[in-house]
Order: C-alpha cells, then structure tokens, then sequence
C-alpha cells in the first residue's frame, strides 16, 4: 500500500465528505422539491429531454437526490448512495458540458431553480464554475467508491 | 464482485425510493406548484413562425430586429407618460394600427402602443407568468394562464376557450426580455385554435414603465 493510500485511507476522512457530499444533494434538492415547475422549465431551456419526459424528471430527480443526500448524511447504504451520485453527477456534467458546447445560455438550476435574469456571458461562467464544480464533487464520489472501511478482527 | 453487486442493487433502491418520494412530494402540492405527467412542452426557440410586426406608425420607421423595434418606441412613450399623462402622447394610442389577422403566423409580436389600444379596447389579455408573480402585480383585467404550472394548464385554456371566441384577439405577455413563457402560451393557444394571438413582447415591466393599470392578487 503505497503512502498515499494509507494517507486517505482514514475513516474520520471518509465520513466528513460523505455528510459534505450529503449536505450538498440535500441543499440541492429542496427548492425543486418545493417548486416542481420551476424545475421543469428548467429542464426544458436546456432543451436535451423530448418534452414528454420533462415533467417525469422534474418530479422524480429531486427525490432521489433527497433520499441519497439522506443516506449519505445517515451512513445508511453508503456505497449504493456513492453510485447513485455517480450517475447524476454525470449526468450534470454531460448535460452542462452539452449546453456549453452548444452555446444554450442556461440557468444552472443546480441550487437555485428560480433564473435571476443575468447576461449570456455571466450564464456561460456560471456553467463553467458549475462544471468545476461537478468534478469535485465527482472527486469525492469516486473516493467515497474506493474507501474500505478497515477490516476488524473478525471481520469478513 | 460481491461488494459491488451489493451496491448496485442497494442504488436502484434508493433510486427508486427517491423516484416514489419525489412522486409523492409532487401530488401533495398546492395545484399552482403541481406537474401533470406528461406536458407537450413547445420546443425552444421554435418562434420562427411568430412574426413582429411593423404595423404601428412609431414600429415603421425601422425595419431593425424586433427587440430594437420594440424598444424604441416603448421608451419613448414611457418618457411621455412621466410626465404624468401627457394628452398628446396618451391620444398617441388611437392612431395606432393594429396588426391585421395573420391565419399562417402563430402570433404576432406587438409593440406596447399596440397593447395599450387593444386593452383600452376590452381585449383578453393573458398573463402567462407563474401565479405568484401574477398575485404580485399584473395588468388589470388579465387572466392567469402560468404556461409552466401543468396541472393548472388544461382548465385554464378550457375556461378561456369557453369564454373567449376564436377570432377575438387575445394578447399574451410575460416579464419581456428573454422571458419565452408568452411565447410558449401563444403556441398553446394557437394549437387550441386561436388565431388571433398577439404577444405583447416587453411584457409586464414595460407596462408598469408606461404607467399602465394593474391590479395584485389572486388568479382568476
């Protein structure tokens, strides 16, 4: 085991950036679950779902971010609410990425689903930042995938 | 590997608990926070078929994109109403033509002389803003149709459709600027059969610029 491994290797590492991460999904979850159809708007000026599906997603995101954040909080099913993570964390990349690329000035609607009106050059930051942002958190997805906790005696 | 089957089921259980929380938490809400299942959302940017206008004396001098169209002439008539309803400028609204039903074009932008005519004319004007702003502020006499509130969505335009007859013009605004949501509604509308739907492009604030009537609170 190289130095580094044992370095992060720390389970006082590990359950700090779970409740961070956590905190965050749950952060994240609360305004859509209060106003679903800001939400969908949300979805739809991004303009990558087929309308049919926009109002299915914007129910249905918001909870399981909610019930992960939750578990992650918990300590409860933490490798199972680390892939989940995974998944939308990519799916947020690929969808920002996707505005990004095709020059959709979007509001994030990461946190905040009610769009201030802002000017096409501070949208298109703003997807950067939150892109930075995804990777990080993706970051700490990937390590919370990767910690064992240490086995005990006794232990499988 | 074990561990890892392990996680994949536990993940599709959170995730489909999350789907039923987020399910639940969506028909507990009051009708004006509430999604319908399913909603043919207008595509974005498919507002190639709406038309400005250059009808109106003050829109004809330039033949400039629609938002400087629209611009100008809003400014300057707000100017004028500073000056606490100035009769010139007030009169300025009877001149104006208006736009003259178009049966290919979903709508048809307006500039706001356009607008103040046809609300001084008992037109439908139709508030396409969420219900919240519309308690907060909106152009007197207008109904509430809030484009995104989908559970709302169906009886709104059954109302209107039973009141309102066809060919009678019905103006649709939102918060103008990039606000598409009257632009939305307008497809609706047309899709519903209305054929003679304007847009009033800079929208609500531009109204109270102009020192228009309002009224606040509850949708009708």
């Amino acid at each position: 085991m190289s130095e580094l491994t044992t370095l992060l290797r720390r389970e006082w590492l590990a359950v700090r950036l779970q409740i961070a991460l956590g905190v965050v999904f749950v952060v994240a979850a609360w305004p859509k679950l209060m106003d679903p159809p800001s939400f969908a708007k949300n979805i739809w000026a991004y303009d990558i779902l087929p309308g049919q599906l926009i109002n299915l997603q914007a129910m249905i995101m918001p909870g399981v971010e909610l019930v992960i954040g939750l578990a992650l909080i918990l300590g409860f099913w933490r490798r199972g609410a680390a892939l989940v993570s995974l998944v939308l964390l990519l799916i947020f990349g690929a969808a920002v990425s996707w505005a990004l690329a095709t020059g959709n000035p979007v509001h994030c609607g990461c946190f905040d689903v009610h769009a201030a009106a802002r000017t096409d050059a501070q949208l298109f930051w703003g997807l950067k930042m939150v892109l930075l942002r995804d990777v990080g958190l993706l970051a700490i997805t990937i390590y919370l995938l990767w910690y064992d906790p240490p086995r005990r005696f006794g232990g499988r | 590997m074990r561990k890892w089957r392990d996680a994949i089921w536990k993940a599709l259980l959170l995730t489909a608990l999350g789907g039923a929380v987020g399910l639940v938490n969506n028909s507990l809400k009051e009708p004006s926070r509430r999604l319908a299942w399913v909603t043919d959302y207008p595509e974005k940017d498919a507002d190639g078929v709406v038309r400005a206008t250059a009808n109106g004396p003050a829109a004809a001098a330039d033949s400039a994109p629609a938002s400087a169209t629209a611009g100008a002439p809003g400014e300057a008539l707000a100017d004028g109403l500073n000056d606490s309803l100035n009769t010139a400028n007030s009169a300025d609204w009877r001149r104006v033509e208006l736009p003259p039903i178009d049966a290919d074009a979903v709508a048809v932008e307006i500039d706001p002389l356009q607008t103040r005519r046809l609300w001084e004319e008992g037109a439908v004007f139709v508030d396409a803003r969420r219900s919240s702003q519309y308690e907060e502020g909106h152009i007197r006499g207008a109904r509430s149709i809030p484009i995104f509130e989908t559970a709302l969505l169906a009886e709104r335009l059954d109302q209107l459709a039973f009141e309102v007859a066809q060919e009678e013009p019905v103006v649709v605004y939102c918060n103008g600027g990039d606000c598409q949501d009257s632009h939305m509604l307008a497809e609706r509308l047309w899709s519903e059969g209305f054929m003679n739907v304007l847009i009033y492009r800079d929208g609500y604030p531009n109204w109270l610029k102009m020192g228009g009537a309002i009224a606040e609170g509850g949708a009708q």
